[in-house]
């Protein structure tokens, strides 16, 4: 094909084909025209084509070799693999919100394409970003459905991605309980924001689903009440703390990051409330701008601190909503530090 | 031999533990078991993995094994593991779910 259409008519292409041809189209002026095409044309329709989510689903097999066989592409239709199926509509809602609240072109605001992988190992009890892709278990079906049947747990793995791209937060003790933290909170706005639901009406639970009947618990954390999700013989009980008090200073699971993330948790939960309305729209954007303020080691304070400097960038100092953060730090035992 | 397994982190921050005598188990599991720990060669594996960066999530495994031939502990994630390492892990967290 190289050479035979002329560098005009693969412009034109770029300009009014579809996806798939303009891709094809690039791809072709990349490989044999583009010392003729002027280099600024070029990086114009690059930049325009990635505007827009590029999600890829990968089966696993069983096996824990990543990422597994492509099994669905974007704009692939449902392929009737519920945990495929899910990945695919979780990535979606995920890049819909940060697209359209928040201005963001995917996990590096790229366009970085959405890979994840699902029927990860055997009877695997989690899901995890790798630093490249999400991956998903199917669970024992004891304790544990399948990871993919709660919108949050995908939120929350994507979020790890963008968190990696901008706050870069260390994933140990304190910053590594932030770390989870902004994932939980941008998980629960995922799951809030494709409910339509206001602060007041979200449940604020994290994984509510994925335990099967068997097991006495709603969720895996509350952000409403930390320590209260679950209560069972097999998995013991939430160990989260919901104020500053109770922080805990294991050295398991990397200083505690997903039991201490129970208490900025927390402090969302009173901020975007008593802020009210969609919780996207105010407290969200106050942490996503946090997100360029914080640094790899920060610890709650800062973070308390950072959201207070966000808050009074966005809405002015000494405003309502700026107060409203005072206050729900407050609740967790964190005074803020001017 | 004596096994101690122990697994945390995770998506959900849930801590999974078993302790295992080979002497109290039916025969044909602690040959399993015996077999295992020798093809994979556990005495010599590194004590710890160097850490992903960028990566959440992932769980974190803990294994000591008391024998004749000593004790020896191996801490490491899933993303880390030989297939043979994978497939002692997933034995032992099948136990750990039983008990």
């Amino acid at each position: 094909m190289l050479g035979i259409v002329p560098p005009h008519l693969l412009r034109e292409i770029v300009n009014r084909g579809d996806a798939g041809l303009k891709k094809w189209a690039i791809n072709t002026i990349t490989l044999s025209e583009q010392v003729r095409m002027q280099r600024q044309t070029f990086v114009e329709t690059v930049i325009s084509v990635s505007q827009q989510k590029e999600r890829q689903v990968y089966d696993a097999q069983n096996k824990s070799t990543l990422p597994g066989i492509l099994v669905r592409v974007e704009g692939g239709s449902p392929v009737g693999d519920a945990a495929v199926d899910e990945a695919y509509d979780g990535a979606g809602w995920t890049y819909d919100l940060y697209k359209n609240v928040y201005g963001r072109n995917s996990i590096d605001d790229k366009g970085l394409p959405l890979d994840s992988s699902v029927h990860f190992s055997e009877k695997y009890d989690n899901a995890f970003w790798n630093g490249n892709q999400m991956v998903y278990g199917d669970g024992d079906g004891k304790i544990f459905n399948r990871f993919t049947k709660a919108i949050d747990v995908i939120g929350h793995e994507l979020t790890h991605g963008v968190t990696q791209y901008t706050a870069k937060l260390e994933y140990q003790d304190q910053s590594g309980a932030l770390n989870e933290h902004i994932s939980d909170v941008f998980g629960s706005i995922v799951k809030q924001y494709s409910l339509k639901q206001t602060a007041t009406q979200a449940d604020w639970l994290i994984g509510q689903g994925l335990f099967t009947p068997e097991i006495h618990g709603v969720a895996l954390r509350s952000m409403k009440a930390p320590g209260t999700a679950y209560d069972d013989p097999l998995i013991g009980k939430d160990q989260q703390p919901g104020t500053m008090r109770d922080y805990n200073d294991t050295t398991e699971d990397n200083g505690g990051v997903h039991i201490n993330s129970g208490i900025p948790n927390h402090a969302f939960y009173l901020i975007a409330t008593g802020i009210g309305g969609y919780s996207w729209e105010k407290s969200g954007m106050i942490w996503y701008k946090t997100l360029d303020l914080l640094e790899k080691n920060s610890n709650f304070e800062d973070m308390a601190a950072c959201t207070f400097e966000a808050a009074g960038n966005l809405f002015g100092n000494n405003s309502t909503e700026q107060e409203s953060v005072i206050k729900g730090w407050n609740g967790v035992g964190i005074t803020i530090k001017k | 031999m004596k096994i101690y397994f122990e697994r945390t982190g995770g998506f959900a921050g849930i801590k999974t533990s078993a302790s295992i005598d080979t002497d109290t188990l039916p025969p044909n599991e602690s040959e399993k078991l015996h077999d295992m720990c020798d093809n994979m060669n556990f005495f010599n594996m590194p004590s710890t993995s160097a850490p992903k960066s960028g990566a959440a999530d992932l769980f974190r495994y803990k294994i000591t094994i008391e024998s004749k031939d000593g004790r020896h502990t191996v801490e490491t994630t899933d993303l880390s593991m030989t297939p043979e390492f994978e497939n002692f892990i997933n034995f032992l967290s099948d136990k750990a779910l039983k008990k």
